[in-house]
């Protein structure tokens, strides 16, 4: 994958995994995960995760990250397109998914703030 | 119960009526116990007075008479379905029998009466349970959770006043309806509501034949003390005139875009310093906005610029001048605008230039804005450094594709209709700094019907950019030379005034109609 910066052991697979605080694993398309600024410099970066394509989330519960992980497929069908339909938010669910989008880097912000 | 003592005859007149006290004796939660006769467990005991009132166990040391088993099985004499007071007796009346009874008698008319005590308080009168009462049962019978109760909407004597005449406008299907003068502070989208529904009573002639005719309706709230627009205006379809004249209105909602049918709009002496741009909407060759009333109001200004017109006109003009002159016609054009702030999806300002719209800005003195020409834009260093790093997989830059988990979270909160207390919980949290700040003002703007992208149109939660324009009108008698602000907002950091060559000339004439680049977001 191009966007992968290190070359790891041989090619990165084209799925990635990610694994919640309740160990609820889930495998995600690289290239729509890639929309999570926080994700894509783990995975840049010369770290394990970068060789495993595993990434860990202490933070963040199992049922939020499944949101999370259908946003990404949702931000991936829609990518190119003008008039995107909202993707539906439950409730219970939006003062969490406000946290984790902040802690994944998915909001509008631009990229010198969240630069280490 | 025939080792007890028997009560004293009362004295007349003197037996109050048991259901409203309060005192009134504490009912065990042996009295739900099972009918004793049929069970092994013990039998159910439960006490009784005829007068429950508390003085009668003050420093007497007197005791409850006390009843074992059920109550039905106190009362051989009685039919079973003289639960109610089958002897029809109010207890002021049975009484009054009750003095110069045999004590036999006596005994089954207490029983009776207790009988009623218990059907009176377990039927309805909630103001017999005790609080105990009501902590024995709270396991049970009270929900966790208890429902939310919708605050009371209270009425003040002017909104009582503007109802009957909205309710008889919408009655006689008057299409005019007056609620000037009132004094109204605020006034609730529920009153406001039947405007929306009234319809002209038809002319029906002889040989005439009917036609369905859009009802013209005519709201005038001037001379008011309103603080804001209400809400459910915006939801009459067929709203022609609206006046707004000679309240305390600071800010024009984005939802005014809505009124597509109104002709004449009067906002005139109000505290209002820029108009939405969702108004110039209105306006123009084939949209029906024919008169646009604004002075005075302490609009924003701009200085003019050397050389740019000539010097005699300044900006304090706008302050005076006469009010209520109609301005016919409108048809805009730009005449120039503020440099362009720049915000990210926090809401914080990432530009030099800052709009002055906080709440301490709500001030009596004029406010001067900086504005920027028209040929150029000041973008923030972030701009650059995002182009490079992130490309287009960013909404800062890119308005295509989804909204930001972010925002579709954020507009999951606002929509959940409780904004003010989710803003308090983030304030207390340690948190980045924004998300409050961030929910706040997601919560003003759903509050204010949505927000659109002055560039490409798209709903959004929270503007990433936002400027203010001046426009001047063509046939718009005042004022000329400054114009009138309106802001605007971008959904992305691409989308932002489009860069145009200066043209005074084109401010006199108004005839520039173009100005608005649909384009720019390719740009």
């Amino acid at each position: 994958m191009a966007f992968n910066g290190n070359s790891g052991n041989g090619a990165p697979s084209e799925y990635i995994t990610l694994i919640s605080s309740d160990d609820f694993e889930f495998t995600v398309l690289r290239e729509a995960a890639l929309i999570s600024k926080t994700i894509s410099r783990t995975l840049s970066n010369p770290m394990m995760e970068a060789r495993t394509g595993v990434c860990h989330f202490p933070e963040i519960r199992g049922v939020v990250l499944e949101k999370v992980v259908e946003y990404f497929h949702y931000w991936y069908k829609h990518r190119d397109q003008l008039d995107v339909p909202d993707m539906p938010i439950p409730v219970e669910l939006c003062l969490e998914l406000l946290m984790a989008a902040d802690y994944l880097g998915m909001d509008s912000k631009p990229a010198s703030r969240d630069a280490f | 119960m025939a080792d007890e003592p028997s009560l004293p005859t009362l004295p007349k007149g003197q037996v109050t009526f048991p259901f409203g006290d309060r005192s009134a004796r504490k009912r065990g939660l042996s009295f739900y116990g099972p009918p004793s006769s049929s069970t092994s467990s013990d039998p159910a005991m439960f006490s009784s007075d005829d007068d429950p009132a508390v003085d009668n166990y003050q420093g007497q040391g007197r005791r409850k008479k006390r009843y074992i088993g059920t109550w039905y099985d106190q009362q051989p004499a009685l039919s079973s379905d003289s639960a109610m007071g089958a002897d029809g007796e109010t207890p002021q009346a049975s009484s009054k029998h009750r003095a110069p009874a045999p004590p036999a008698i006596i005994a089954r008319r207490q029983k009776r009466e207790f009988k009623k005590l218990d059907s009176g308080i377990y039927m309805s009168q909630d103001g017999g349970l005790t609080d105990t009462d009501l902590e024995e049962l709270a396991p049970n019978h009270v929900l966790p959770i208890p429902p939310r109760v919708e605050p009371r909407v209270r009425l003040s004597d002017n909104e009582m006043e503007a109802q009957d005449r909205i309710i008889s406008c919408f009655e006689e299907g008057k299409e005019v309806v007056p609620l000037d003068g009132l004094g109204l502070e605020s006034i609730s989208d529920q009153i406001l509501e039947p405007i929306a529904q009234i319809r002209p009573v038809p002319t029906v002639e002889k040989d005439v034949s009917f036609e369905h005719q859009d009802p013209a309706i005519k709201v005038f709230l001037s001379h008011n003390a309103l603080k804001t627009v209400p809400m459910s205006l915006f939801n009459v379809e067929f709203l022609t005139v609206l006046t707004l004249r000679s309240n305390c209105l600071t800010e024009i909602p984005a939802a005014i875009g809505k009124l597509q049918n109104l002709e004449e709009l009067n906002i005139s002496q109000n505290q209002i310093r820029f108009l939405p741009a969702e108004l110039l909407d209105l306006t123009g060759p084939g949209k029906k906005l024919q008169k646009l009333y604004t002075q005075p109001n302490p609009f924003w200004h701009w200085i003019l610029r050397p050389g740019t017109f000539d010097e005699g006109s300044t900006a304090l003009e706008i302050g005076m001048g006469e009010f209520g002159q109609a301005d016919p016609e409108i048809y805009s054009a730009v005449l120039t605008r503020t440099p362009v702030e720049f915000l990210d999806g926090a809401q914080q300002a990432r530009s030099t230039f800052r709009l002055p719209l906080g709440k301490d800005s709500l001030s009596d003195s004029e406010v001067v804005l900086e504005t920027e020409s028209l040929s150029r834009l000041e973008v923030p260093r972030e701009l650059g450094m995002e182009q490079r790093s992130r490309g287009a997989t960013t909404r800062v830059l890119n308005p295509r594709g989804a909204r930001s988990l972010f925002e579709l979270a954020l507009h999951a909160c606002v929509k959940s209709g409780h904004a003010d207390e989710i803003s308090a919980w983030l304030k207390d949290e340690d948190l980045p700094a924004g998300f409050a700040e961030a929910v706040d003002e997601a919560a003003k703007v759903e509050l204010q019907g949505g927000m659109t992208c002055a560039v490409c149109g798209r709903q959004m939660v929270l503007p990433m950019t936002r400027w203010v324009e001046w426009h001047v009108f063509r046939g718009h008698s005042y004022p000329h030379r400054t114009g009138l602000p309106f802001l605007k907002h971008g959904c992305s950091w691409k989308c932002v005034p489009p860069l145009v060559e200066p043209a005074p000339e084109a401010v006199s004439t108004g005839d520039d109609s173009d100005f608005e680049d649909e384009d720019t977001i390719t740009a």
